[in-house]
């Protein structure tokens, strides 16, 4: 399924998500995170995520059940996320 | 192959002879996950005899792993017995066996029961278990007695059954076949 | 769903960073990969790697498949598997030892195979021109697998060639102007069509290498290519099956559909190349190729392309553990 994670945290305790976030989706801008997962990749990223948090974190998960749903326009330099290539 | 004895109840006392003797490898080595797959479905359980490896991205599975792994952290510790069967301890004494949901709940609850017959038969350990569903706040004390111990026996004459057998038991439709981590192995 | 392939063209450094794959290009880029969501690595650039990345590639189970000058194919390095099934090998050995099983497998994989040939074949019957001698020689061929006896692997090989003459004269025709393919040749291709062929039949050998480390099969024994051949031997049986289907379908696709042009191919002395720009342009369309979908009738699920390379497999080693008849992947879509 399509997963989009952003997350808005204190300045000392960003390396945490985006260490456990890259290992798993692309990284597409400074806190926003994208990419396909299985059913079972998005239950242990919650998981995880939820070890992590402390009261001032605030993370939020969007998914769809397939990129079909989700239409998106990039505006700006950056590459379409989803790249295969590099 | 010494054949002899291997049929009827014989079966399960050579098992137990054999599992008492620490220095002597098992015709079978009989798993907890192997009696869970006998209940399930004796097909996966010869794939999973032969070491037949699948790709474990799997939704289900995936789950399944990670809510034992982080479930009741700290009140339970994992025991090998003799290298051969892994089970859980609670603080309390009890053996705990934790399973993502209650759907399958006959093979969750043979695989505690052999874990207690095991202890009781080879190492004279009697204990009492807990069936635990932490994603449904659920658990379900679970004895062993004469008819639950008849059921683990005749599930250990089931598994060297199926295991010993050259080819696996015939495909079958079962209603969870679409979530098996064997299926693209069995019906392609 | 199965992961998605990543390639690397950029010239640069490839690094182990905080627990994920990071990539430094020459002209000062950095990357991140999520290495928890990529399915098989492709460099067709100057990387450097060392064994912190290696490690990492092998803890997460992703093949890297290694490509040098002009993409031509050096390599792979295949992560060693966590539970190495010993009674697997020794049954692809056996069945290999055996000469009459080796037949047998063998004869299915040059059925699939022609009958892949056939069905590209018959999709362009009458779109592109009459088909109809090439489609009963193919007919016929294999029929001739399926029912003759024969005593030795090289009369299938004999049959199998045929065929593929057979196929690939019709491709002069399939393919739009001004590619031609008059004759098939590689080592070095001679012409557009025979380098873009060429790289494409790299990129299924390639996707069977990866299909195949997933399963405990050993790659090096194959059936119906000699062990020691070159490459892979296995990979190269089930390349054949899945050529016609992954292959020669994009091929046809990017010519016909103008993707590329002749003017994305470089001729020098060595041969016919694709360049950059057109290698990454028949990718792109190969990458979709292998995400397409199709319904599985036993598996009761849509499957993608690469997962059919994946359950090609399985059911072979199946039929080589548990005696059960090996389906080699016919279209049937």
């Amino acid at each position: 399924m399509l997963v989009i994670v952003v997350y808005d945290v204190p300045a000392e305790r960003t390396r945490v998500y985006r260490k456990l976030l890259r290992q798993k989706l692309e990284h597409i801008q400074n806190s926003v995170f994208y990419g396909n997962l299985t059913e079972g990749q998005v239950t242990k990223l919650k998981n995880q995520i939820d070890d992590q948090l402390v009261p001032e974190d605030s993370v939020m998960v969007f998914e769809a059940e397939t990129q079909d749903y989700v239409d998106y326009t990039v505006f700006g330099s950056a590459e379409r996320p989803g790249s295969r290539f590099t | 192959m010494d054949s002899v004895g291997w049929e009827g109840d014989s079966v399960v006392q050579r098992y137990i002879a054999r599992e008492r003797d620490t220095h002597r490898e098992p015709r079978v080595r009989i798993t907890g996950l192997m009696m869970q797959y006998h209940e399930v479905c004796t097909r996966e359980l010869w794939f999973f005899s032969r070491g037949v490896d699948i790709d474990r991205e799997t939704s289900n599975i995936q789950r399944g792993t990670h809510i034992d792994e982080t479930s009741y952290e700290g009140q339970r510790r994992s025991f090998s017995i003799n290298g051969r069967i892994v089970l859980d301890m609670l603080d309390s004494g009890e053996v705990m066996e934790v399973k993502a949901s209650s759907a399958l709940e006959a093979p969750a609850k043979l695989q505690l029961l052999y874990y207690l017959w095991y202890l009781d038969e080879i190492l004279d350990i009697e204990r009492d278990g807990v069936l635990a569903y932490p994603a449904e706040r659920k658990r379900e004390p679970v004895e062993l007695d004469a008819d639950s111990r008849e059921w683990v026996e005749e599930s250990i004459r089931g598994v060297i059954q199926t295991v010993e057998r050259d080819e696996p038991p015939e495909l079958e439709k079962k209603p969870y076949c679409d979530s098996c981590l064997y299926q693209d192995i069995c019906w392609v | 769903m199965t992961k998605p392939n990543h390639h690397i063209f950029a010239d640069g450094d490839l690094k182990r960073n905080e627990g994920t794959l990071r990539i430094d290009t020459l002209d000062g880029e950095t990357e991140y990969l999520p290495v928890e969501s990529v399915d098989t690595l492709y460099l067709h650039g100057q990387i450097t790697f060392n064994t912190r990345a290696l490690g990492l590639l092998n803890e997460h189970g992703i093949p890297v498949h290694v490509f040098g000058w002009k993409d031509h194919y050096r390599g792979s390095y295949l992560p060693k598997r966590d539970h190495i099934s010993g009674d697997t090998v020794v049954q692809q050995v056996r069945a290999y030892d055996d000469p009459a099983r080796r037949l047998s497998i063998a004869e299915d994989f040059v059925a699939a195979s022609i009958h892949n040939m056939r069905a590209n074949v018959r999709y362009y019957d009458d779109k592109r021109g009459d088909f109809t001698g090439a489609l009963n020689r193919l007919e016929g061929l294999k029929q001739r697998v399926c029912d003759d006896d024969r005593d030795s692997i090289d009369e299938l090989r004999g049959i199998e060639a045929t065929a593929r003459k057979a196929y690939y004269r019709c491709f002069d025709t399939i393919l739009r102007d001004p590619f031609e393919l008059t004759q098939r040749e590689y080592n070095p291709p001679t012409s557009e069509a025979n380098a873009l062929i060429s790289f494409l039949n790299g990129m299924v050998y390639t996707s069977c290498v990866s299909a195949i480390r997933q399963t405990a099969l050993d790659p090096t024994v194959g059936f119906l290519h000699e062990p020691g051949e070159r490459r892979f031997t296995l990979s190269l049986d089930i390349a054949d099956i899945f050529k016609p289907l992954l292959a020669d379908r994009v091929a046809f696709r990017v010519v016909n559909r103008q993707h590329i042009s002749i003017d994305d191919f470089e001729s020098e002395l060595e041969g016919c190349l694709l360049s950059e720009d057109g290698r990454l342009a028949v990718l792109e369309e190969f990458e979709k190729m292998l995400d397409e979908t199709i319904e599985h009738p036993r598996l009761n699920r849509k499957v993608s392309y690469k997962t059919l390379v994946r359950t090609d497999v399985y059911s072979l080693k199946k039929h080589l553990i548990a005696n059960e008849p090996y389906r080699a992947t016919e279209r049937w879509w």
